[in-house]
């Protein structure tokens, strides 16, 4: 009797397939349904991570601008980075290194307000994707980040743990900081970068909600230490 | 997929029963319908969990990456705009976990040498013919395992394929055809012709 692979393949799916009890699967998709819990929420890390890439990007990218750590070498960065994203292009599902890549380019031609403008429309995408977690991380890990950004991403912790993220999903949470914080006028205001760090929120404490997506022109509404956002 | 070729699939395997779903229930689940949504949720985890063993993992690890596949699905079906696409979605999500799993764990697809091996939380009660499947899927990259059962065992198109994995139509092609004979050599030296 001939033996048919692919048939047997078929058998064998269906077999893996039926050791799934109901009961599994049902309980399975009511815990999916759930708000998952803390400790096996992807929620804080989510956070973390899109708190510490905006953090990075409005300091690194800007301070960058401000400091000529690279003259006379304009494509310098971008040649760096090009070296990074060649071994990270492979995985990528969601142009995350593409994405960053066109941000470098931009702070390279000292276009700081267009730079946020990017990475803000950037992490709104990434945020969205099927796996923000690993799309910020690729995003990140292009981009680069510091000692002096770490420190002050405390701060903006502070502001994540406070959120009521009982009724949101964790991108929307995410992007809630991402609107919070990257404004443009941080670029043409205040070169910013570690010496300079955004603080808590001003007078609204760590239960702060979400504020409204703020759109260029708007002014800092909600960090002091940036332009606009001082008392 | 034309619904005449979905029909046989669901007669002639059994696998299927009520997947994929309707695109009136992917609606309703997709614009709140708890109850629409939880029933999509139940069907497709045992089918994460045969995908995730059939590319390699152990039980409990296809039990586990189900589980968290499922949970993305529950924030980003909100977002799906194409109800009809989503079954070539629901396999992009699960392919999109096992590729962050990888990742989390310091790993790309080709260092994943394991194969679909027994272990202690499996209860699956192996035939021969199971045994016979898992080594030839051992000879498989991951990638080829995964086209290969998206192609045979859930009948996606090449297309399908292609735009879930980012891959190019041509490419799945070849990789199907390149899995299919792999598995067929493999199946010939477990299975030697008696003439």
């Amino acid at each position: 009797m001939a033996h048919d692979p692919i048939a047997d393949l078929k058998r064998y799916a269906a077999a893996l397939e039926a050791q799934v009890s109901r009961d599994r699967s049902r309980h399975a998709a009511r815990m999916a349904l759930h708000t998952p819990s803390p400790a096996r929420s992807p929620r804080r890390a989510v956070i973390a991570i899109a708190t510490t890439v905006l953090m990075g990007v409005s300091n690194v990218a800007l301070a960058n601008v401000a400091d000529p750590a690279v003259p006379g070498d304009a494509l310098y960065g971008l040649d760096r980075a090009y070296e990074q994203v060649g071994s990270i292009f492979g995985s990528s599902d969601t142009h995350a290194g593409e994405r960053a890549i066109e941000v470098l380019a931009l702070q390279e031609r000292g276009k700081s307000a267009e730079v946020l403008a990017h990475v803000q429309e950037t992490l709104m995408d990434l945020l969205g994707s099927d796996d923000p977690e690993a799309a910020v991380e690729e995003f990140t890990s292009v981009l680069g980040n510091s000692d002096a950004v770490r420190n002050t991403v405390e701060h903006l912790l502070d502001v994540a743990k406070g959120l009521d993220t009982s009724s949101e999903t964790v991108s929307d949470v995410a992007r809630s900081i991402v609107t919070q914080i990257t404004l443009p006028e941080q670029a043409r205001g205040n070169p910013g970068g570690p010496e300079d760090p955004p603080g808590p929120p001003d007078d609204k404490g760590p239960n702060t909600a979400p504020t409204p997506p703020v759109t260029p022109g708007q002014g800092n509404q909600g960090l002091p230490g940036q332009k606009g956002g001082k008392p | 997929m034309p619904e005449s070729d979905r029909q046989s699939r669901i007669d002639g395997s059994g696998l299927f029963r009520a997947w994929p779903p309707s695109v009136e229930r992917v609606v309703a689940a997709r614009d709140g319908d708890r109850i629409a949504l939880g029933e999509i949720l139940e069907q497709g985890f045992p089918k994460l969990v045969a995908f995730y063993r059939g590319s390699g993992l152990r039980h409990a690890d296809a039990d586990e990456l189900a589980s968290e596949a499922l949970e993305g699905m529950v924030r980003n079906l909100p977002k799906l705009r194409e109800a009809a696409a989503f079954e070539a979605w629901f396999w992009s999500v699960a392919r999109n976990r096992f590729r962050s799993m990888l990742r989390k764990k310091g790993r790309n697809e080709r260092e994943l040498e394991y194969g679909p091996v027994a272990d202690p939380s499996d209860l699956l009660i192996e035939t021969e013919e199971h045994q016979k499947i898992r080594e030839a899927m051992k000879q498989l990259s991951v990638r080829d395992r995964q086209v290969l059962w998206l192609r045979e065992v859930e009948g996606l198109t090449h297309d399908e394929i292609a735009g879930r994995m980012k891959m190019a139509t041509g490419a799945v092609r070849v990789a199907a055809l390149r899995a299919r004979r792999r598995l067929a050599d493999v199946y010939e030296g477990l299975h030697p012709d008696p003439d």
